[in-house]
């Protein structure tokens, strides 16, 4: 969803700071040409949006081609959401042996109560039409955000698992081109893949 | 259906179109890792698209769950046979012994050079790992469990490792050493229950997070980018069970852990304070503790030398926020309206001197929750601080 915050940036970029989250906000422009914007921290979840910011390209808003407009709404939407567990410091939990120790919390970017939440979010983001679905991935993919790809891709293995061959060419709309013959071949071939 | 061979359909001219075939063949490499290894294999059968394409993912899990010892086998063969891409992970891990498969999987798997390797075949004799494993150069992550380290003698080292993880394994002083020096960009190091060990030598220049349990007799730190150390000694190890000897000049808390200038959370548990408090006993430490924030206490209180040890920690450690104790028997249970993890027995008046050295403590760098239980224990010991001699 488009954030606009009461401090609107002008378009002139401000030199960032290493390091530093600024509060800067990045302008995305989808495939239909709508507008959208997003924190700086946010944007630089995809690794393409941070390295054109990095290169300085950013200034007049990133046109994104591939993405259309609802896509984009939700990519940001998990970036928005994500944003702020993305800081990797700390990953580790301390945890000594035969310690009681229950709170580390400190060094853990999220609670167990926001874990749970960004999990819930999580799922209903990617509990969508399969045409939806790809499209995420493929805007995940090109934008080089990994923990969207990930999500996604996942929701696609659930959808294969523990189905049939023949389910899963009629979930995915697969047209089968091997002849009877093939399709028997392929299938001796990986026999020990098959048996029960 | 026509005999000849048939086009694909275009992906983009029909409604309901197969979009999931004509996904990038890395996004399906993804998709693929995430399924059952033989749910991936068996989509070879989908269409000829998808003949090849598990043999491209990225990831590899082997899980021997209720499958047979020759099903298992097969699929294991059949897998690092067939594969043919990069292989990003690879893990295999079972409750069964494969003894007499394990040398040529690990042959089979080094040709493939994969980045990261997870073995935990836990049953049975320790599995000595082959050397070919140490000559797959491009490796980033490394877990093993129940094995044997030795070095085959060409050991270039891995460039790029950046996680170890040793569990139920048996070496030598010099083998363990060699391997973690040889790995200049390693980040995480855990060492957990180890045979023929005696004096671990750690020297890794980028090593952040440490974590060591086990029997060992003396420990070197060269770690100076340290950040979490936890370290557990095991009480039958033969460094507890030495007494003290009167001319070691040496500091034990300086050479375990006088390089640890960035070390933001230390542990120190099992009989690692013992160990500490051997040698000489120096109030003020060459080096102050700058970053070191949370401090975990495995300590007897009834050893004034471990009580001294953990003193004169505390004083280099002028930016302590968090400071975490424990002995193992609780006499007396504080009252239910403390919850925190810290139990505190108050026996001698060593304890109190303990408790006056935690006292010195500015109140306004303790966590809120610290601070009341301090305030707490102090008070039901003031009468006993007039007569304990300080």
């Amino acid at each position: 969803m488009a954030a606009t915050p009461a401090d609107a940036s002008s378009s002139s970029s401000e030199a960032v700071v290493g390091g530093e989250k600024s509060n800067k906000m990045i302008t995305l422009i989808s495939s239909d040409g709508e507008s959208f914007e997003a924190t700086e921290e946010a944007a630089k979840m995809s690794v393409t949006i941070k390295h054109m910011i990095e290169d300085g390209c950013a200034d007049d808003g990133i046109p994104l081609p591939n993405v259309p407009a609802k896509i984009l709404s939700m990519v940001i939407e998990y970036c928005n959401k994500h944003a702020a567990d993305a800081d990797d410091t700390n990953k580790h939990v301390a945890d000594p042996a035969d310690a009681d120790e229950d709170d580390d919390n400190n060094n853990n970017n999220a609670s167990a109560g926001e874990k749970e939440d960004l999990k819930s979010f999580d799922a209903s983001l990617v509990a969508v039409d399969q045409a939806t679905l790809f499209d995420i991935i493929l805007a995940a993919n090109f934008l080089s955000i990994k923990g969207l790809l990930d999500l996604a891709c996942q929701k696609v293995a659930d959808d294969i698992k523990d189905k049939s061959v023949e389910e899963v060419r009629e979930i995915f709309k697969i047209e089968n081109d091997f002849t009877k013959e093939e399709e028997e071949a392929v299938r001796k071939e990986n026999a020990w893949a098959f048996n029960e | 259906m026509s005999t000849c061979k048939k086009t694909r359909a275009e992906a983009t001219s029909v409604v309901s179109s197969d979009r999931l075939s004509s996904l990038p063949p890395k996004i399906k490499g993804n998709v693929l890792s995430r399924l059952d290894v033989r749910e991936a294999v068996r989509t070879s059968t989908l269409s000829s698209t998808w003949r090849d394409a598990w043999t491209n993912m990225p990831k590899i899990s082997l899980r021997d769950g209720n499958f047979t010892r020759t099903r298992f086998v097969t699929l294991v063969d059949m897998v690092l046979a067939l594969h043919m891409g990069t292989i990003e992970e690879f893990d295999i891990s079972s409750e069964k012994s494969y003894h007499d498969e394990f040398a040529r999987w690990m042959l089979m798997l080094s040709r493939r050079s994969p980045r990261s390797v997870t073995i935990k075949l836990n049953s049975g004799p320790r599995y000595k790992i082959s050397s070919c494993v140490f000559s797959i150069g491009d490796l980033k992550f490394l877990q093993l469990e129940n094995c044997i380290i030795s070095l085959p003698r060409a050991f270039q080292g891995f460039k790029s490792l950046t996680y170890l993880s040793l569990n139920n394994f048996s070496s030598t002083d010099r083998n363990i050493q060699n391997l973690i020096s040889f790995c200049p960009v390693l980040k995480d190091l855990i060492l957990t229950t180890f045979e023929g060990i005696n004096q671990l030598n750690i020297q890794a220049p980028k090593l952040e997070y440490l974590r060591v349990y086990g029997d060992f007799e003396d420990i070197n730190l060269e770690a100076p980018n340290l950040k979490v150390a936890i370290l557990y000694l095991g009480h039958q190890a033969k460094a507890y069970q030495s007494v003290p000897i009167v001319h070691d000049k040496e500091n034990h808390i300086k050479k375990s852990l006088g390089g640890l200038s960035e070390i933001k959370i230390l542990g120190i548990t099992g009989s690692f304070m013992k160990y500490l408090s051997k040698g000489r006993i120096l109030t003020k430490l060459p080096s102050v503790f700058t970053r070191l924030e949370n401090i975990y206490l495995n300590i007897c209180f009834w050893d004034r030398r471990q009580v001294f040890a953990a003193y004169s920690l505390f004083q280099n450690a002028p930016n302590l926020k968090k400071l975490a104790v424990w002995v193992r028997m609780v006499v007396n249970p504080l009252p239910p309206s403390i919850t925190h993890s810290m139990f505190l027995v108050f026996a001698t008046p060593y304890e109190l001197l303990f408790l006056l050295f935690l006292q010195s403590y500015p109140s306004s760098t303790w966590d809120q929750c610290q601070a009341r239980i301090l305030e707490h224990t102090l008070q039901m010991q003031m009468d006993h601080l007039v007569t304990a001699s300080v």
